[in-house]
């Protein structure tokens, strides 16, 4: 009896909530065109994307960007050749920057991905279900929020040993319960709406509404959300490898730079210099973009806007 | 009544929170590893060690029993032992949290006394270019890797300028031929309470880069914020009947309009206070300031565990605390909280 009705009702209200969801996508890009500061910031992502990317194409030393030492020109001041100086190994730092790129960018899309891979679902299901299964979820994520996340991040890092991975599992547990949190919200006030109502009342299961009509309807509000943590997300990653607890040396990454730049730093400033501002600059136009996406999305600001 | 009932709410949930708090710290300290006992002494332990570390650890008994173990210890104020100093980790801390005291709150105190005047100007004059500037500022602060700001500072104020010292609380000068007399540990207060003011000037000199560096983001945090409120009590008709009156544009924004529009600021303030606590983890170490930060990261790299483990509860602690208290200040100011 229930299993028929599933499948023949359960597609139509999503036909009707797409154009609904694509409509404020559009509206957003729209709002966009109009700020100069998130079209920069467009620039500058793109810009540190593409040359993560493409680092082995566009450096003449992808060798050197892997971690091979070049001992006979280390300490080189920036030059044509070496536009951002060599490093203590003799390496080209703009090689260098191009390969952490790559390091230090993953990190952060990969922390927002697993963050919410595990916060969105578990909070559509303690908003939608409720009762006492809302009650453990929220608890558990109020103990994760007690932490200060990047000191959580660095006990996990030091309890499971020093890695990439690890570091990165270490953020992402400490990133979760905020995605949990804006998707519960979200679904509480979804789960009265009718089309929700409609499919629970023709059968529709609880498991089949909360993947086909809950979590696509809060599709926008987490992908704000996200825009908005990746430059913190970036920046933590940095900050844990800094402190020796992330990717570990020949790997190329920006904080473990500053924190091998650090040493030579005032004679030597260009080493740290340019891993702090390739982190500097990608975070600030993370967040930039985030205030924009945010703006866009807020119908109060968008018709201040308007 | 609905006050206090609200407040004997909010403190279970701390507690709550707090017992949670203590079983993560357990399982990251005494579940995760593979080895607990080897992680606990640290890297290279002899075999005599670690059938020491099975033993406090109590390793060969059920989990539960090892947690309660643990939790008693904590509650004793017993947080094991340094690998790397060999002395109680609780002696350290007081030696360390002093320092990172100080620290956060001169930084704090930087961040009041910079953040909320430009605020407040920036708010007033919505749209301006200097609305502009100071909004990508305050962006700029919370954007900012501190560890690298901290660099550059020393780079401009130390080597550049010679103006200010690269690092540490005193200088060596000091220590040797007028030494602060230790009360509280905070070496500003205790130079005061003691009269030294040798001591004091020395110390401010130190601690102003650091401070500096640690305030940028409660700086970005407390502009953003005490701008969006500004704008919010800006547009109220008593501003409106205050500027009828004749009152002076300074007194109407920093008096009877920042009144109003400094309290969700001062709750931002707080929590990131504690933000700042972690912040100055890193700040510490370039700055080479004696405080939890420099601990932590000593820990981080000779492997000492049980420091790292502590460290993290013990600032974990602090930070429920201070939320705790921030959400009864506010439910005391404002009675709709307690409404939730």
């Amino acid at each position: 009896m229930e299993r028929p009705a599933e499948a023949s009702v359960a597609a139509t209200p999503t036909l009707r909530v797409g154009p609904q969801r694509f409509r404020e996508l559009g509206l957003m890009l729209q709002a966009f065109r109009r700020d100069p500061l998130a079209i920069a910031s467009l620039v500058v992502i793109a810009v540190f994307v593409f040359g993560a990317i493409f680092a082995p194409v566009l450096t003449p030393y992808p060798r050197q960007g892997l971690g091979d030492p070049n001992i006979l020109e280390k300490f080189r001041p920036p030059s044509l050749a070496h536009p951002l100086g060599t490093d203590n190994l003799g390496r080209d730092v703009l090689a260098r920057i191009l390969f952490g790129g790559r390091t230090s960018l993953s990190i952060g899309f990969l922390v927002v991905l697993i963050a919410v891979a595990i916060g969105a679902p578990l909070g559509a299901i303690a908003g939608y279900y409720g009762g006492w299964v809302d009650d453990v979820v929220m608890r558990v994520t109020d103990v994760f929020l007690a932490f200060p996340s990047l000191l959580l991040a660095m006990a996990i890092a030091g309890a499971l040993g020093a890695s990439f991975v690890h570091a990165m599992i270490a953020i992402a547990l400490t990133w979760w319960p905020w995605y949990t949190r804006l998707v519960r919200a979200q679904t509480v006030s979804l789960r009265e709406r009718y089309f929700i109502e409609a499919a629970r009342s023709i059968g529709v299961r609880s498991p089949t509404i909360i993947v086909r009509h809950v979590l696509p309807n809060v599709f926008t509000p987490v992908l704000v959300q996200a825009t908005m943590d990746l430059g913190s997300a970036i920046l933590t990653g940095a900050a844990i490898s800094f402190i020796g607890l992330g990717v570990r040396p020949p790997t190329a990454e920006w904080g473990t730079m500053i924190s091998t730049g650090r040493i030579y730093f005032i004679e030597r400033p260009w080493l740290a210099g340019s891993a702090g501002a390739a982190i500097f600059l990608v975070t600030l136009a993370f967040n930039l973009l985030g205030d924009a996406v945010r703006d866009a999305v807020d119908p109060r600001t968008r018709r201040a806007a308007e | 009544m609905r006050w206090l009932g609200y407040v004997v709410r909010r403190l279970l949930m701390a507690v709550l929170v707090l017992v949670s708090v203590s079983i993560v710290t357990f399982v990251i300290a005494r579940v995760i590893p593979s080895d607990p006992a080897a992680a606990w002494v640290g890297p290279h332990p002899t075999p005599a060690q670690i059938a020491k570390a099975r033993e406090e650890l109590a390793l060969d008994r059920p989990l539960y029993e090892q947690y309660l173990r643990y939790v008693t210890a904590l509650l004793r104020g017993d947080f094991g032992t340094s690998v790397k100093s060999h002395q109680p980790i609780s002696r350290d801390l007081r030696n360390y949290l002093p320092a990172t005291m100080e620290l956060v709150l001169a930084a704090m105190l930087v961040a009041v006394v910079v953040g909320v005047p430009l605020g407040v100007l920036s708010g007033a004059r919505k749209g301006s270019l200097f609305d502009h500037l100071t909004r990508l500022a305050s962006v700029a602060g919370v954007s900012v890797p501190t560890f690298w700001l901290a660099l550059l500072l020393q780079l401009l104020f130390f080597a550049k300028l010679r103006l200010l010292p690269l690092g540490s609380r005193i200088s060596n000068e000091l220590a040797l031929y007028n030494p602060i007399r230790q009360i509280t540990g905070m070496y500003t207060l205790d130079s005061i309470l003691t009269g030294n003011w040798a001591g004091l000037r020395d110390t401010l000199v130190h601690l102003i880069l650091p401070a500096l560096t640690l305030a940028t983001y409660p700086i970005g945090l407390a502009i953003r914020m005490t701008r969006s409120t500004m704008l919010e009590v800006l547009s109220e008709r008593y501003i409106l009947a205050a500027r009828a009156a004749g009152i002076s544009e300074r007194a109407i924004l920093f008096v009877l309009a920042l009144k109003n529009a400094i309290i969700p600021t001062i709750t931002v303030l707080g929590l990131s206070f504690v933000y700042s606590l972690t912040g100055a983890m890193l700040v510490e170490v370039i700055f080479s300031w004696p405080g939890l930060g420099t601990y932590l990261t000593d820990a981080v790299l000779n492997i000492d565990f049980p420091v790292i483990v502590t460290v993290t509860l013990v600032v974990t602690v602090f930070y429920v605390v201070v939320n705790l208290i921030l959400d009864l200040v506010q439910a005391a100011l404002d009675p709709r909280v307690t409404l939730r």
